[in-house]
């Protein structure tokens, strides 16, 4: 087997010297070049385009437009991407006990310093309204549901890495409300997926077409800017990701002695 | 005389992402250790994370694909279209960022539970103790 | 303004809510098994779930066989190149039709099969309801960034649920093999549609076809540099991916843990409804897209090349490792690899007859294969233990499921008037006609080879005395049910082969060749409703 793996290393030099002359001197020309694709350069032009409203978003972030509406299916799948991979996890940690998983006390003397717990409480609050933030302005600003999530998730980890998994629970962050409030942005996606539907227009549609009945979600709501189907997609997603992360981190940082207890009662049945 | 150096300069970035995807696959096929294949793996989505990107970058004068003004006419909107980067494999990025990172989570959760039940996380000791 | 000619409503959005119903219903799944824990309600759920979605498959199948030309659905209402479309030919509508059978099948098996007092049951009916929309999200897409992206839901629940058994050692073990290496799959074929981007500027699977054959669809314009080089990239990536996928040698030594060691119903649905995916996408590849253009020819034989002696090499392996194994779901899992062959072998012939091999084949294959997990499953719940010389006359204390499992191993064999037979005398009549005759001798050569090892499992589990006494090895009827549709379907095909030839086989192969038709569906939708937009 050693023969073949010190076979491996020549082989790729010469796969990597190759592509390297495809690259430059074939497929592509100069890269990077002067211009962009056209299909680029069209959803650049229309998503905040008032002038021709037949294809437009009616969000100036043209990255969030792209994602939740010109190529919306692909994000909803990369949201049950996401949400299988916890499933997934939640699958392969179960217990056969999982009254063995509350834990109800936290040992005093393990505790870190003063000052680590005090900025690291500071720091959580900071995140979370940050997060916050990022979530409901997907649409104007870089950000998204993804992005806020992905950034919530500090949170827990800081925690249960300052303090303990215990300290996490007892702020009522369980792993049962995780699963509640994740299939509930989760059912928030599936809802305004579904309704054009409902008017016989398109899955996941978002303005109004001429090729089709549905009116299109509002885009002001007096002075809030709403860009239509983004703000609840984003609200849905900030839900998923954030609790989806939340869950991760709980089942990870169960001790090893709660499993090794659940194994103690596999192997007597066995 | 700028235009080879600057050609060379990025026929070098693309060396170095081939050269990363090759060390991946190497990662991922070779090393016996389960959290190396996993770190390797990491690096070979975000290679092509980066390559996708750099192909959609528009030489000379790259601008954010964000609109700066909330009512646009449209000569801001035309001089927008000419200067901003492209839009769409940034999209395509996210989607396989997130997907790369779910992926690696749920490989994670697998090592972890390979090493309470064999004690190790070297997969051919896995192998031998399966039988 | 009306794109659609008059159809009641339900018809048009079929195809689109059948992978929606049932990712919708997974996310549904974690509450339901949090607010009720009575697993009787799971299994209703799980079972009215996919009897919908099999029906909306029998819909859309319908549709695209009443208007005769593929089906094209606007997601988000955006015409073809800006947005992502669903179009949907006889092939596909097809196998997305028997794919959603199978699944119901299995099931209904299911849910006899594990204990009442098994645990985590909701994560397997979520990760079985993703693993179902993944499948046919896959079949149903006519963009390839949308295949990245269902491919990964596809591959992620397959992980999960051979990895279900969680306090198994060889589970987790197998299914890390099986992530690790489809993960690098994935992450393979997202570069190679980087290069497809780079090179034609377009995700649509009409556009790539048309900018090959030099027709541009509005908004994308003219490709990039070269298109062959860029082309060629791509298909070797996506070969590589695909093949991986689907469980052809040399890239299938991840299949043979997984099939191994996973529930039964699990490796019933991976060998015979996802496999069938990276199948689909290969024919859909190389021939729909690429083939017929002068521009990538040479590059496009190649391939096709390559995957035809992928198919062969996994034909010699599959048969000739088949027969020394002692586990009996080893023995299947190699079966599987052998079968993987023939249509591999029958695409990279890439005639008309070829194809039809392939279709009929994978429809033959899946329900065979389903029925011979699905009874070697009842023997393994009975005996406790996956080993032959553990599971010796078993058999004799349930005659009914011995009696399937023997109709399977011949179906499987090629043995007429099996299901089998017809589609192996298709592949026999494909390679002859482009003179191949030495191919057809190791065909032939390996379908005895895996009757054998076939008959291994019936020696032991069947003709010889029992061990022990196995108490009630029989099934319930809900286990018994879906065994007993299976062989009927194995009869019914095999016998009735010369009309579901005609009527069902032929027209949905021949949709594979007809891009132009394909193209032209797509170009009529960006035509109509792109008019007047500036770029």
């Amino acid at each position: 087997m050693k023969g073949v793996k010190i076979l491996f290393i020549p082989l790729m030099g010469l796969v990597v010297i190759l592509i390297m002359l495809i690259l430059s001197y074939g497929t592509l020309g100069y890269s990077p070049a002067e211009y962009i694709r056209s299909l680029g350069e069209f959803l650049l032009r229309q998503s905040f385009n008032v002038f021709e409203k037949e294809w437009w978003v009616g969000s100036p972030e043209v990255i969030t437009a792209t994602l939740w509406d010109y190529r919306g299916l692909d994000t909803v799948y990369e949201t049950t991407v996401f949400y299988l991979a916890v499933i997934g996890c939640v699958s392969v940690f179960r217990l056969l006990q999982p009254k063995l998983a509350e834990i109800t006390k936290e040992k005093e003397e393990y505790a870190l310093t003063v000052i680590v717990r005090v900025a690291t409480k500071i720091v959580l609050a900071v995140i979370i309204l940050i997060s916050i933030n990022i979530a409901l302005h997907g649409h104007i600003t870089p950000g998204g549901g993804f992005q806020a999530g992905s950034a919530f998730a500090i949170a827990p980890l800081l925690a249960i890495a300052a303090f303990s998994r215990y300290f996490v629970e007892k702020m009522g962050l369980k792993i049962n409300l995780s699963h509640a409030l994740r299939s509930l942005g989760l059912i928030i996606i599936a809802l305004v997926a579904l309704l054009p539907l409902f008017y016989f227009g398109y899955l996941l549609q978002n303005q109004a077409k001429p090729w089709s009945p549905f009116p299109g979600y509002p885009i002001e709501v007096s002075f809030l800017e709403l860009s239509g189907s983004l703000f609840h997609f984003d609200i849905g997603e900030y839900l998923n990701v954030a609790m989806g992360f939340l869950a991760i981190f709980l089942l990870l940082s169960l001790p090893e002695r709660v499993f090794k207890k659940d194994m103690e009662v596999v192997k007597s049945e066995s | 005389m700028t235009s080879i150096v600057s050609q060379a300069l990025w026929i070098y970035f693309y060396i170095t992402l081939i050269g990363l995807i090759a060390i991946a696959v190497y990662g991922i096929v070779v090393r016996p250790n389960l959290l190396k294949k996993i770190i390797a793996l990491s690096i070979l989505g975000d290679t092509a994370n980066t390559f996708i990107i750099f192909l959609g970058f528009r030489r000379g004068g790259a601008a954010v694909p964000i609109i700066p003004t909330i009512k646009p006419t449209l000569e801001e909107l035309l001089w927008f279209k000419e200067t901003a980067v492209d839009p769409l494999p940034q999209c395509l990025v996210i989607t396989a960022i997130v997907i790369n990172m779910s992926v690696t989570a749920f490989l994670i959760a697998l090592a972890i539970q390979l090493y309470r039940l064999y004690g190790t996380l070297d997969v051919r000791k896995a192998v031998r103790l399966r039988g | 303004m009306e794109i659609y000619p008059p159809l009641p409503p339900i018809m048009i959005h079929s195809l689109a809510l059948a992978p929606v119903t049932a990712i919708v219903s997974a996310f549904a799944m974690p509450l339901i098994g949090l607010t009720i824990k009575n697993r009787k309600v799971w299994d209703a759920f799980a079972l009215t779930i996919s009897t919908i979605v099999f029906i909306l498959t029998g819909i859309g199948y319908a549709t695209v066989r009443y208007l005769g030309k593929p089906f094209v659905y606007l997601l988000g209402g955006w015409p073809p190149p800006v947005g992502i479309v669903y179009e949907v030919d006889e092939f596909a509508a097809l196998l997305g039709l028997v794919s959603a059978f199978i699944i119901w099948l299995v099931v209904i098996y299911g849910v006899k099969y594990f204990d009442s007092n098994e645990d985590g049951m909701e994560w397997y009916y979520t990760m079985l309801l993703g693993l179902e929309a993944g499948v046919l999200g896959c079949i149903y897409t006519g963009d390839v960034f949308n295949v990245f992206v269902l491919f990964e839901v596809l591959s992620i629940t397959s992980y999960g649920l051979v990895a279900f058994w969680n306090r198994r050692g060889e589970c987790i073990e197998a299914a890390i093999k099986y992530s690790l290496i489809g993960a690098l799959a994935t992450t393979i074929y997202f570069l190679a549609v980087t290069f497809i981007y780079a090179s034609l500027g377009t995700l649509n699977m009409a556009d790539i076809a048309a900018k090959i054959r030099g027709l541009f669809f509005p908004v994308t314009g003219e490709p990039y540099g070269s298109i062959a080089l860029g082309v060629g990239l791509f298909l070797a990536l996506s070969i590589w991916a695909f093949t991986v996928e689907a469980g052809v040698a040399p890239n299938h030594f991840r299949v043979l843990d997984a099939y191994q060691v996973s529930p039964s119903t699990v490796a019933a649905l991976l060998s015979a409804v996802a496999a069938n995916v990276g199948f689909y996408l290969l024919a859909r590849y190389l021939i729909t897209l690429l083939s017929g253009a002068r521009a990538v020819e040479t590059i496009v034989n190649a391939g096709l090349l390559i995957v035809l002696i992928m198919g062969l090499v996994s034909i010699i392996v599959g048969s000739f490792l088949m027969i020394v194994q002692s586990d009996v779901n080893r023995i299947l899992a190699y079966s599987s690899v052998l079968n993987y062959g023939y249509v591999c072998l029958a695409i990279g012939l890439a005639t008309p007859l070829g194809i039809i091999a392939a279709l009929f084949h994978m429809i033959n294959h899946a329900v065979a294969k389903t029925l011979i997990f699905l009874t070697a499953g009842v023997y393994v719940k009975a005996s406790g233990t996956r080993r032959l010389d553990g599971m010796e006359g078993v058999g004799r204390y349930a005659p009914i499921t011995s009696a399937l499992m023997v109709i399977a191993a011949l179906a499987l064999a090629g043995v007429p008037p099996f299901n089998g037979f017809v589609s192996k005398l298709i592949l026999y009549e494909a390679l002859l006609e482009v003179n191949l005759a030495p191919l057809v001798i190791i065909i032939v050569l390996s379908s005895a080879l895996s009757l054998l090892g076939y008959l291994k499992i019936i020696y032991h589990a069947y003709t010889k005395p029992p061990m022990k006494d196995y108490g009630k090895v029989e099934p319930p009827k809900a286990m018994l049910w879906p065994m007993i549709i299976l062989a009927a379907l194995c009869i019914i095909l095999g016998v009735a082969s010369p009309w579901i030839y005609d009527m069902f086989i032929e027209p949905a192969a021949h949709t594979i060749f007809e891009t132009d038709k394909f193209i032209e569906v797509a170009y009529e939708f960006a035509e109509k409703l792109l008019i007047g937009v500036r770029i």
